[in-house]
């Protein structure tokens, strides 16, 4: 996805589903790469996990 | 557009141009309606405010034409006539008739503009509509921002097939800049069966066994000038001359009695509505009114145009795709305001009472009709909801603000006011 669209093309994509489904509830992660909701800005995750920090995972 | 004239008219020559016009239109705030040949611009509502027309005719380059994929990629201002002259130097078409136009005459309409009104003619009962057509857009978003969605492969699946949300947009998502179409070969050859029927139940009679014929019929159309005038209806069909001629004798048979085949389209084939003595009813001053049903509710769609326009006192011209669902009924010009107001109430509730009981604006299973006025004069646009009862009306509004958070693109062109 992120080869054929450009992150315009990927927004304007979400720009949709926000209209639908403005929670992000219906399938997330089904079709975009990363589950993006609506405003939350795209890209890795950067930092440390929640569920890492509070000593309830370990990330390898 | 709709009587408004704008402070200013911008007609850039490629999309990145057009996309820092759209950018700079929004930091002013300036409402933008964007505009092709014209052929339509008094379709609708006029906008609500109208500061910046996009003019989108030097957008005028067919960018690549892949004959053996079938595919083209051309600029919003590409007119249909043009295209249509590139492809045939292949035998290829896209297979899309030009709307009926104000007059019968002046300029093809352009790519964008047949795709922002989602306007299609006869053979749409066997290539679709442009919704169908297009696998591919390019749009500029009000802010600016160039975006793409489908590619130039008829069987792409990456991501939203978002064409098929800013076809019959009416440019109040995004300024279209380029499309990429699937086409079709041109047929080897065609021939029209044309018949006549003294009534519109024989008439509707004889389109349903067209229709459900084996010939596979590319197109079938009615055209009725007037209530007491014959009810014309003429199949084309497309295909190996080897074979057409015994369609075409075939096609005769089903439709029944008074039919002859001829080699091109009769005058009114795909004209719209024209009543007898005015000419074309469809000229401008006259109101237009597409209404979309179920196929198989065609008589009763007749049916409710008749009772509507004997008791408003009109005799409204029917014309259209009879098959596919869609017709346009026409009054001139010269009726009264009040007449028409009431011809289309009297259709609106006869619709939805004698075809589907039960629905009402947005209430319960989808309409199987519904009447959408497509042009009308302002004394009678006054009178009148132009676009009925609009199911999903709060989506589209929430899509509306989505991408265009300061309704700047034609305000007030689309339905409930977006």
């Amino acid at each position: 996805m992120t080869k054929m669209f450009t992150r315009e093309d990927l927004d304007t994509m979400q720009l949709l589903r926000c209209a639908f489904d403005p929670a992000g509830l219906c399938n997330p992660g089904k079709i975009f790469p990363t589950p993006r909701l609506c405003g939350e800005v795209p890209g890795p995750r950067r930092g440390v996990h929640p569920i890492v920090a509070a000593g309830l995972a370990e990330q390898f | 557009v709709g009587g408004l004239t704008p402070p200013w008219v911008a007609s850039p020559a490629d999309t990145s141009e057009a996309s820092a016009l759209l950018a700079a239109a929004t930091e002013h705030e300036l409402a933008v309606v964007p505009r092709g040949s014209g052929t339509t611009v008094s379709w609708g509502v006029p906008p609500r405010q109208l500061d910046l027309v996009i003019d989108t005719l030097r957008l005028d380059r067919v960018i690549e034409h892949a004959a053996g994929d079938l595919v083209v990629r051309a600029q919003a201002g590409v007119t249909m006539n043009q295209l249509a002259g590139v492809l045939a130097t292949a035998r290829q078409q896209l297979a899309l008739d030009v709307p009926p136009r104000p007059g019968g005459q002046g300029s093809s309409p352009t790519v964008g503009g047949v795709l922002a009104t989602g306007a299609a003619g006869p053979r749409r009962l066997r290539y679709g509509t442009p919704r169908d057509l297009l696998i591919g857009i390019t749009v500029i978003r009000p802010d600016g921002t160039v975006t793409k969605s489908g590619g130039k492969v008829v069987k792409n699946v990456a991501g939203y097939d978002l064409g098929k949300l800013y076809t019959g947009s009416q440019g109040t998502l995004g300024l279209i800049t380029e499309a990429i179409f699937r086409l079709h070969p041109l047929p080897a050859a065609t021939a029209f069966v044309t018949a006549g029927y003294a009534d519109p139940a024989a008439a509707a009679e004889g389109v349903a066994a067209a229709a459900g014929s084996d010939l596979a019929p590319a197109a079938i159309e009615i055209d009725q000038p007037s209530r007491d005038g014959l009810v014309r209806v003429a199949v084309l069909l497309e295909g190996d001359p080897g074979g057409l001629s015994e369609r075409a004798s075939q096609m005769r048979g089903v439709l029944g009695a008074g039919t002859a085949t001829l080699d091109a389209a009769p005058p009114w084939w795909g004209a719209g509505p024209a009543t007898p003595g005015s000419g074309a009813a469809i000229r401008e001053g006259s109101t237009l009114i597409q209404i979309g049903f179920w196929a198989a509710a065609l008589p009763g769609v007749l049916d409710a145009v008749d009772a509507a326009g004997r008791a408003a006192g009109l005799d409204p011209a029917v014309a259209g795709s009879a098959a596919a669902g869609v017709l346009h009924a026409a009054v001139p010009g010269t009726a009264a305001p009040e007449a028409l107001a009431a011809f289309l109430a009297g259709l609106r509730e006869r619709l939805a009472r004698d075809l589907e009981p039960g629905f009402a604006g947005g209430e319960g299973p989808p309409a199987r009709a519904g009447a959408v006025v497509v042009r009308a004069p302002a004394a009678v646009r006054a009178l009148i909801d132009m676009w009925g009862p609009v199911p999903s009306l709060g989506l589209m509004r929430a899509l509306k603000d989505q991408f265009d958070p300061g309704h700047l693109m034609a305000p007030g062109r689309f339905a409930g006011g977006i």
